[in-house]
């Protein structure tokens, strides 16, 4: 599968999902007009993955600004590492927000809730 | 609903649709429980995602209003509206030539006031001082510039256009006011504890200036730059304790409504010729007059009335009559 990699703008978070090494990276702002268009093509190719058994996948999250559009993709994210994790795939998420920003860290833990995929919580020093 | 809310919440369409089913099912007679269960479940998640919604957006509203209100006194009213209402677009080079009626003021020796006081004490006396002085500015509808230690500059004619004359007025009635709320703080400051009576050097000057975004992309300042600034600036450096002076181009502006002196020549720096300028009196001239006292003699002397050359002619006059004056 291939590796997919979207530049970051300044509306939107870089991305870069590599199946070779099991990992998605997001980093930056996420406020774009429609978020549907930039993480859609994400999540087709995340379920197009965990079509086969046994797979693996590490994510590393790292949102300064995030808005309402973006986070119900992000809770569409979840929602398939959830079922992934479920199925029997490893799944691994970590999120991270700028240190003293509560906002961010309340967003992250209110979108984890009842979810019993492993993840972490971390607070990014400057 | 546009194309793209459409497809974000496509989830919520598909519950719709499943509902649609569900109750033309229930038509035929058929009754799927575990369907319904599946629909309440659904819902129930809608309705858990919807308040975790609702409570971001309504916190975000109120950082929002928060910061809008700490951005309120940053910037001057007039350009807070603009930036608020999206007409002000926050862009570097986005400047226009505008003519505007340009106002300085200082105090008097702060520098000494200063030494005098300890820190705490001084930015009491200071912000008290620019509290006050700020009310006013706000009161005739100015645009505070800036605060340059204990110097204030303000301009009227931007954002906001009225009229030349209307700035200009505005502008002067505003040191005016500005120097009689002076008076009225001595006595205030005194009972504080300073003895000294604080006074400020004001200058008002008019023309066409630069208007809008300096600076950087990083840090921008809503400001003014030209060649009436500079004479606004070098005016009030010749200004004496409480006295406004105004420019010749000002003065053209108010001189029907605001009694000033006669044009007094000034070599001022950056400026190749001695440039006119004129003190204000007062609105009302027949209220206010300037005071003199030395040597026992008390003299009353209206500048809107005598000019300098007149007054000196009268004295003359008096006293080679022995008159007493």
């Amino acid at each position: 599968m291939e590796k997919m990699r979207i530049s970051a703008s300044k509306y939107t978070p870089e991305i870069i999902y590599d199946p070779a090494t099991y990992t998605l990276s997001i980093e930056g702002e996420s406020w774009p007009e429609n978020a549907f268009d930039i993480y859609m093509p994400l999540l087709e190719k995340l379920e197009a993955y965990f079509r086969k058994p046994g797979q693996s996948l590490k994510v590393d999250v790292m949102l300064d600004l995030m808005n309402t559009s973006s986070r119900i993709m992000y809770r569409e994210l979840i929602n398939l590492l959830q079922r992934a994790h479920d199925e029997g795939h490893s799944v691994e998420m970590k999120w991270f927000y700028q240190a003293g920003d509560e906002d961010m860290q309340e967003d992250w833990e209110e979108l984890m809730e009842d979810c019993s995929l492993p993840y972490h919580i971390v607070e990014r020093e400057e | 609903m546009t194309v793209g809310e459409k497809e974000l919440f496509w989830r919520e369409r598909q519950l719709l649709e499943r509902s649609k089913q569900l109750l033309e099912a229930q038509a035929d007679g058929f009754i799927p429980t575990a369907e319904y269960q599946k629909l309440i479940d659904s819902y129930a998640e809608l309705l858990a995602e919807l308040s975790k919604l609702t409570r971001r957006s309504d916190k975000t509203l109120t950082r929002l209003n928060e910061l809008k209100l700490k951005l309120k006194r940053y910037v001057s009213p007039p350009i807070y509206k603009r930036i608020t209402s999206g007409q002000e677009m926050v862009e570097i080079n986005k400047t226009r030539r505008v003519k505007l009626s340009i106002f300085y003021s200082d105090i008097v020796g702060f520098t000494l006031h200063s030494r005098d006081m300890e820190g705490e004490a001084l930015s009491t006396f200071l912000n008290s001082y620019l509290e006050e002085m700020t009310n006013i500015i706000n009161k005739h509808g100015g645009t505070l510039d800036k605060y340059i230690g204990d110097a204030i500059m303000v301009f009227f004619g931007d954002p906001d256009f009225s009229s030349d004359e209307d700035h200009a007025l505005r502008c002067v009635r505003m040191a005016l006011e500005m120097r009689s709320r002076l008076k009225e703080m001595h006595r205030y400051w005194f009972e504080l504890g300073y003895a000294n009576p604080l006074h400020i050097r004001m200058g008002i000057a008019t023309g066409y200036v630069s208007v809008g975004n300096f600076g950087s992309s990083e840090r921008l300042d809503y400001t003014i730059i030209g060649s009436p600034v500079n004479l606004a600036s070098r005016i009030q450096d010749q200004a004496g304790e409480d006295e406004i002076l105004i420019s010749h181009t000002t003065w053209a502006l108010v001189k029907d409504t605001i009694p000033c002196s006669e044009a007094i020549y000034m070599n001022l720096k950056g400026f190749s010729q001695a440039e006119p300028a004129h003190a204000v009196v007062a609105e009302d001239s027949d209220d206010t007059l300037e005071i003199l006292e030395d040597a026992g003699y008390c003299l009353q002397y209206n500048p809107a009335k005598l000019s300098l050359e007149e007054l000196i002619r009268e004295l003359s006059k008096r006293v080679q009559s022995d008159d007493p004056i």
